[in-house]
């Protein structure tokens, strides 16, 4: 009686463990997918809206220091504007142009593919990425749905999210260093989504063996989904560069080619050292110099930024992202739907 | 038969042993004179010791017996534990990845907005969130920290 007692005592305990572990794991599961379904409405929107108001933001810039600004984004026709103390950002389709009290800096597209089949942002998402709903705060008069996104790999930074479930827009993101030092926060203190003007669309680019080589080069998790070239156009150097942008569904990471040559003006010139690494708020950037200056873009850790332009300047020749206006596909048009810029 | 007390052993444990020892005759044995020898112990615990004359009967024989010490490779054992450990630590500290250096914001950043609107250009706005226009717009506009 006693032995049957004890079993019975040992089997309940078994299977009281098993349901909370079933009970941790389905937790886990939904708020993955809440987080993942609140990301997708956040992606679907940003094609569909073109955020506007007044945003603010703070960045670290090194050695404990912080540097803040507040910025008015506005949409005129299909160009934007961000306007701050002594700065003004302007996008249109024709390029980007950022004007200050040293002159401007202009810089236009001359095309840019994306990549056919590369595998959409949420999926990288949910492979890259823990995801975690954190609870619920109010931002710029609208209640929030906070998630905390952890990268599986430290390629990435950690960043809390602040979605509006409504329409999915992103009212406050804050990215964290590893060591857990605030990197770049920026809230929209007042927010009005305006509808994007249809511009310009996207043609496609079948993927080649010159990708997977790309691939390589990238840091674990990163895939390559557009390639482009654009050209200084603010001074006679006319400088090129081609450009591969790589993503692992949240980050963004952009490796240019950028052409020999003697460069303009100030903002042309490139640094005296043949290697190097700057970080502002959540943004690195590393440069290497061979033939070509390789430089990486994209909000990684530094290390990892350097360790990409190395790898890329140690294959030169082999490797290159020199090539001519590649033959766009006859694909229709899905995804992304519009692009005002 | 005495009463068997397993005081001090966890639930499953206390029940095994009182089931093994209900059984077996001579753990049964060796039991009771577990116990019997737990009782003299609480006795004499009771005792009030001189402890200083204990001491004074301790001392001089102490000093009279000869160091017994431990085996030489114990020793040996503990300095190369103890050296390996320094080295390792210092290899630790000397061999670890630093992060690259990173240098001064207003003079070498200049050079790269370009590389920064042009990565924006690529960008579209595919992203989430536009992470390279707060830094286009410190740098552009000179902000200083």
């Amino acid at each position: 009686m006693k032995r049957l007692f004890f079993l019975a005592l040992l089997l309940a305990l078994g299977v009281a463990i098993a349901a909370l572990l079933y009970w941790n794991r389905s937790v886990t599961d939904r708020r993955t997918k809440t987080g993942l379904s609140l990301l997708q409405k956040a992606l679907t929107n940003r094609h569909k809206w073109e955020m506007t108001g007044r945003v603010r933001w703070i960045l670290s810039v090194g050695e404990n220091k912080w540097s803040q600004g507040v910025a008015q984004v506005s949409l005129k026709g299909s160009d934007l504007f961000v306007r701050s103390a002594g700065a003004e950002v302007w996008c249109s389709a024709q390029g980007c142009r950022v004007r200050s009290e040293e002159g401007a800096l202009v810089s236009e597209p001359l095309w840019i593919y994306q990549i056919k089949n590369y595998p959409d942002r949420l999926s990288l998402i949910a492979a890259n990425y823990r995801l975690q709903v954190a609870g619920k705060r109010r931002f710029s008069g609208k209640n929030c749905v906070v998630i905390y996104a952890s990268p599986i790999k430290k390629v990435a930074y950690p960043r809390w999210l602040a979605i509006d479930p409504v329409f999915g827009l992103i009212l406050r993101q804050e990215v964290f260093g590893h060591d857990g030092t605030l990197l770049q926060a920026t809230e929209w203190e007042s927010a009005q989504p305006a509808p994007r003007p249809a511009v310009r669309t996207h043609k496609f680019l079948e993927p080649d063996s010159r990708w997977k080589e790309a691939a390589s080069l990238l840091p674990s998790g990163f895939v390559p989904e557009k390639f482009g070239m654009s050209r200084c156009r603010c001074c006679p150097c006319g400088t090129t560069a081609h450009s591969l942008l790589a993503t692992d569904g949240l980050c963004d990471l952009t490796l240019l080619q950028v052409q020999p040559g003697e460069s303009g003006c100030a903002h042309c010139q490139r640094p005296p050292e043949p290697t190097g690494v700057v970080q502002i708020g959540s943004l690195s950037i590393a440069w290497q110099r061979n033939h070509f200056t390789w430089v990486a873009v994209g909000e990684v850790p530094p290390a990892v930024a350097l360790q990409v332009v190395k790898k890329a300047a140690a294959l030169e020749p082999d490797f290159s992202l020199t090539e001519d206006e590649p033959n766009a596909l006859t694909v229709p048009q899905t995804f992304p739907p519009t692009e005002s810029r | 038969m005495h009463r068997l007390s397993v005081n001090g052993l966890p639930f499953p444990l206390s029940y095994l042993a009182l089931r093994h020892i209900a059984s077996c005759p001579d753990c049964q044995v060796l039991w009771q004179r577990e116990e019997k020898l737990t009782a003299w112990l609480r006795q004499a615990g009771q005792v009030k010791w001189d402890r200083s004359h204990l001491w004074h009967r301790l001392k001089p024989r102490l000093k009279q017996r000869p160091v017994v010490g431990q085996p030489f490779w114990h020793r040996v054992l503990a300095v190369a534990t103890v050296a390996t450990s320094i080295v390792g630590m210092g290899l630790y500290f000397w061999l670890r990845p630093v992060p690259p250096a990173q240098q001064a914001l207003s003079a070498s950043v200049r050079p790269f907005v370009q590389a920064m609107i042009q990565h924006h250009l690529t960008l579209g706005s595919a992203s989430v969130a536009d992470e390279v226009i707060p830094a286009l717009t410190l740098i552009g506009g000179r902000q200083e920290p």
